[in-house]
């Protein structure tokens, strides 16, 4: 049964292969960037252990916490693309009950799936451990290696990864679509609706505002830089190196954020693009081009978009101008346009990563997606 | 106002090509009143598509008004379907997140027609069907055949010259079923062209003409003896 499970599995997967991929990338960046902090963590308590008296566990508990949300940012927008097409799947839910599976059965099925694509991310992220750590020590000032084997921890720390982000990930969609009542999704003539999504929405916007105050803050940061370095001298030469060590920091954080952010972006356009194809679909039978039809994703994708803009720029304004430049010895006012530029970067980033889908959706022909059979 | 010469669609997927209509040639004249009968999967969906601009044919001519139309874009489809062609479908296909009101001026929006106008129309047509007092509900707070109702009001609010219905009793009990002939019938009267998808040969009655289908090609046209005796 269990070979069952795993073909259907590898099946599914390679049918929506750039589902899988998108979804198997951004979960591995998610654990990679979760390994390497897990990683500093215990080089830092290491140390700790070796030099007593350095009692300060701040920044232990803040990194531990920023590691655990990331991954759980990453299994969200996991689970959010994979329940996206979940019409689809519910109706295969509905045949497979049919002919007599149980809610058990199906559950392990979701999990087999969701297992196996979180042991192809563990994978890659383990690369992309390998590729970043370079980087992460320039960051830190640590000599951190991933010699995988010498490490008690690693192995240990791996698999725990693997089975807390396989059971995160694989439960709501096992549990979500298991409890589909096959009359409703096989008997009616209309699709099963995917309703609401008000939590997806919520969570995307979340994302796209942490991706917009972290871009602010690298530029905001780069100014005052800018502003330093036009003046330089014995003391400022100091001042400078640490503050482009937060820049740094600040920008890697955004390139992260940016990219977590495309990846629910892209879970959600999915999402949207199968719960609005009836409507536009109904649109398009009425005399609406398909010119219409993208617009008005567009617009629904912008007041998102702009809804995280407005919500980050307060934050972002209040945190740089409470936390970091108020700490800067030679600070001039952030001014108006790192948020104007984060603006409208993240804007040309959200539409090009929800472009593709929706100009696929708006150009479907209505015929098939009003098909009542 | 319709006519198809061979015409022949083809669906290609990776291994398998099938071919849901085979050198159907039809003629409709203005005015007319055609039902099309036929067997599930026997092309009647595929050649409703094309008759609606829907879907382009694979080979073979398709006129409409006089047009030759089979190689035009979606584009060019969009365009003389918005302006020509109404359309009630068995799932009522209404937009949940509108209201009565705002599905029904939906197609006057694509025809870029203005605000006083489309009010004017949309209330005089939702009128006609007796839909003012639900003018402001969603369609999942109305029965069936109220759902109906509004599809066919949405259908003839820009007064297209064609009127294509896809099985439109096929989810209405007996008494809807009837109330959305005796609608279509009256549009008839009133000149608008009708090509119905049925699967009853008690509403294909109402029809002037009926064309059977069968594996994508058309068996027999009946002119329905009714019509002579009225």
């Amino acid at each position: 049964m269990f070979g069952n499970y795993l073909k259907t599995a590898v099946r599914n997967i390679c049918k929506h292969k750039g589902h899988s991929f998108i979804n198997v990338s951004g979960l591995a960046l998610g654990m990679a960037i979760c390994i390497l902090i897990m990683l500093w963590v215990y080089d830092e308590l290491q140390l700790r252990a070796n030099t007593p008296g350095t009692g300060d566990n701040t920044n232990i508990y803040l990194f531990s916490a920023l590691a655990f949300i990331i991954l759980l940012m990453a299994c969200i927008n996991f689970m959010n693309l994979t329940t996206a097409r979940g019409a689809e799947r519910s109706k295969e839910v509905g045949i497979r009950k049919v002919v007599g599976a149980r809610r058990t059965g199906i559950i392990k099925q979701f999990f087999s799936e969701s297992f196996l694509l979180v042991f192809f991310a563990l994978i890659l992220s383990a690369i992309l451990v390998e590729l970043l750590l370079p980087a992460f020590n320039r960051l830190t000032g640590k000599q951190l290696t991933s010699t995988w084997l010498g490490n008690p921890y690693i192995l240990p720390g791996m698999i725990a990864v693997t089975l807390v982000t396989g059971i995160m990930v694989g439960s709501y969609p096992a549990f979500f679509l298991s409890s589909v009542q096959p009359v409703k999704v096989l008997k009616s003539a209309l699709k099963p609706r995917t309703k609401g999504g008000l939590l997806r929405k919520t969570l995307v916007t979340f994302q796209i505002s942490l991706a917009v105050i972290f871009l602010v803050g690298s530029m905001a940061i780069y100014r005052q830089l800018d502003h330093i370095k036009s003046s330089l001298d014995m003391f400022r030469d100091s001042i400078y190196a640490a503050e482009k060590q937060v820049m740094m920091i600040f920008i890697y954080l955004s390139f992260l954020a940016i990219f977590m952010a495309c990846h629910g972006l892209y879970g959600l356009t999915v999402f949207v693009a199968e719960q609005r194809s009836q409507e536009m679909g109904i649109r398009k039978v009425l005399g609406a081009f398909r010119a219409d039809v993208w617009r008005l994703f567009f617009y629904q994708f912008m007041k998102w978009i702009i809804t995280a803009n407005l919500l980050a720029w307060p934050i972002a304004y209040f945190l740089l101008d409470n936390l970091f430049i108020r700490n800067f010895a030679y600070r001039i006012p952030i001014g108006p346009w790192p948020f104007v530029l984060s603006g409208i970067l993240t804007s040309v980033i959200a539409l090009l990563t929800v472009g593709f889908q929706t100009f696929k959706a708006a150009a479907a022909n209505p015929s098939d997606t009003l098909r009542s059979e | 106002m319709i006519e198809t010469k061979n015409l022949r669609k083809l669906y290609t997927t990776d291994e398998v090509e099938t071919t849901a209509l085979n050198k159907v040639n039809l003629k409709v004249n203005e005015g007319e009143f055609v039902a099309i009968m036929g067997p599930s999967g026997c092309g009647k969906s595929t050649l409703l598509n094309i008759l609606g601009l829907l879907d382009n044919p694979t080979d073979g001519e398709f006129y409409f008004l006089d047009t030759e139309v089979s190689k035009y874009t979606e584009k060019q489809r969009a365009h003389l379907r918005k302006k020509n062609i109404g359309f009630v479908f068995q799932s009522f296909n209404l937009i949940d997140e509108l209201t009565v009101y705002e599905n029904v001026e939906l197609p006057l929006l694509y025809l870029k027609m203005p605000a006083s106008e489309r009010k004017q129309k949309v209330s005089h047509v939702l009128e006609r069907m007796q839909l003012i007092p639900r003018k402001n509900h969603f369609p999942q707070q109305l029965s069936g055949g109220q759902q109906q109702r509004v599809a066919v009001a949405r259908a003839i609010v820009s007064e297209p010259k064609l009127i294509l219905a896809d099985e439109p009793t096929g989810n209405l009990d007996s008494a809807n079923g009837e109330e959305v002939m005796r609608l279509v019938t009256q549009l008839h009267e009133a000149g608008t062209t009708i090509i119905m998808v049925t699967h009853s040969p008690a509403y294909a009655e109402f029809a002037q003409r009926v064309v059977h289908l069968f594996d994508g090609h058309i068996v027999t046209e009946n002119i329905n003896s009714k019509e002579f005796h009225i």
